[in-house]
């Protein structure tokens, strides 16, 4: 019985690792999805009615898919506070912590802190583009990523499980 | 006293966090006299009081601070304020002017912005409720207010004497109550934050912020049938055009130039189109300091 039970959960365990294997290939798509969507209405806004970077961060935080919400909501947030570091740090700060992004998704995303703000509204623009174009590259090859290898990790995942529990009974 | 303190808080706000502090460390008495706050590279932070200018102490202002305290004054955005850094100054929450010098990137004799700053000047906005009232019954002529020009030298109390006026003429305090247009291209007479006028400006005044003055003076006659127009600190042709134009459809003006005395208002051929066309009535001069200013009103033939 206790033989049965233990297979069960090494067989639940491995397709639960399976699942958020592919989960996480799933997730990736949909952030960059979500910070795509969110560079193309900043730039936008920045092209036509030059916001300040606070109104700008904050109108964003209510409108953009997480998890790019929390990016312009935490700039807007910071930007409010007089004893703030400068705003490319906290670009950079909370570009990091996007959950799901790989690291190259984040090298990325990180040089735009450099631009917003700092030069001319054509300029933010471009820069913009650029960096949407960049995550728009990374966001395809993420959705490929995951519709070739999410149903791989879910499949090797159960296999794995079942041929544990072969093994333990 | 409150809004004293309220104002240098404000001023000093867009200090990096280190010269802040030492800003700060002023006791609330000389923080109520600080007209400017001035930072120059190499130098230590400066406050300029009635007396002069006197050191804060503590080391000397680095670039990087002048970089610090674009970024704080723009609130990050210099994209929003290019047109006024163009000019070398930023206008901050409260109405408060931060102004600018350093090197000019210049494109086909057009100033794209300007770099590598060398020193600012923070100057403190400050209200002073009433003090238009001695001057606003002299403007008047069978009851009726009469197009007045204000003139003094910069640094004299022009734009805080113009906001008055406008609050007085607005409130009907001591003068008939009148719908003023108020072209504020420099954010200095209302000093807007989203939407709203952070200085007191009086109920029936309509308030067009950051448009610059000559098309802002044809927006408010076409859209808002203002009975006063103000606009503070006129210096291009255009403007002077605009008010022509507008004291030529029945509105009444008010406005501030530079200049030390009247000879100027000769010297200058943009002014003297001012005055001798007969389109202003009054002649507003302030003489003095602070407390001790004086204000001295005169009839335009």
């Amino acid at each position: 019985m206790i033989h049965m039970l233990g297979a069960v959960l090494v067989a639940a365990c491995c397709g639960w690792t399976g699942v958020l294997a592919a989960g996480r290939l799933r997730r990736r798509a949909e952030a960059l999805e979500a910070l795509c969507t969110g560079l193309e209405q900043l730039e936008r806004e920045l092209s036509l009615c030059l916001p300040p970077l606070p109104q700008l961060m904050a109108d964003l935080a209510g409108r953009a898919p997480a998890p790019a919400r929390e990016l312009f909501d935490g700039c807007a947030r910071a930007l409010e506070d007089p004893d703030r570091e400068a705003f490319f740090q906290t670009w950079d700060r909370l570009a990091q912590a996007v959950p799901d992004l790989t690291e190259e998704d984040r090298r990325a995303l990180r040089p735009l802190g450099q631009v917003l703000g700092r030069y001319d509204a054509p300029g933010q623009v471009r820069a913009a583009e650029e960096t949407r174009r960049r995550l728009e590259e990374l966001r395809a090859s993420a959705r490929e990523e995951s519709r070739r290898l999410g149903g791989v990790y879910r499949a090797m995942g159960a296999a794995g499980g079942g041929f544990l529990a072969i093994l333990l009974l | 006293m409150e809004h004293e303190r309220d104002g240098f808080l404000q001023a000093a706000a867009v200090l990096p966090p280190e010269l802040r502090q030492r800003a700060l460390a002023l006791g609330p008495k000389e923080r109520e006299r600080v007209e400017e706050l001035r930072l120059r590279v190499g130098r230590p932070l400066t406050a300029v009081l009635p007396e002069g200018e006197c050191a804060l102490g503590g080391g000397a202002v680095c670039p990087q601070d002048l970089q610090r305290l674009l970024e704080l004054a723009s609130r990050a955005s210099v994209h929003a304020v290019l047109p006024q850094l163009r000019e070398g100054f930023v206008t901050v929450t409260g109405g408060h002017r931060v102004g600018l010098c350093g090197t000019a990137a210049v494109e086909d004799g057009r100033i794209l912005t300007l770099r590598s700053l060398s020193s600012a000047c923070v100057r403190v906005a400050r209200q002073f409720p009433g003090i238009a009232r001695p001057v606003a019954g002299a403007l008047l002529e069978e009851g009726r207010l009469q197009s007045t020009l204000i003139l003094a030298p910069p640094g004299a109390g022009k734009t805080s004497l113009l906001r008055d006026l406008i609050r007085t003429i607005s409130e009907g305090d001591g003068v008939p109550p009148l719908r003023v247009g108020v072209a504020d291209q420099r954010g200095e007479l209302g000093a807007a934050f989203q939407g709203v006028p952070q200085l007191e400006l009086g109920r029936r005044t309509d308030l067009l912020d950051g448009c610059p003055k000559a098309q802002g003076l044809m927006m408010l006659l076409r859209s808002m049938n203002p009975q006063v127009l103000a606009v503070d600190e006129v210096t291009a042709p255009e403007d002077v055009r605009a008010l022509t134009d507008a004291g030529g459809c029945g509105a009444v003006l008010l406005a501030s130039v530079h200049g030390a005395g009247r000879e100027d208002l000769r010297r200058r051929a943009l002014y003297r189109e001012l005055t001798e066309t007969g389109l202003f009535r009054r002649l507003v001069t302030i003489q003095g300091t602070g407390a001790g200013r004086r204000y001295a009103v005169e009839v335009l033939e």
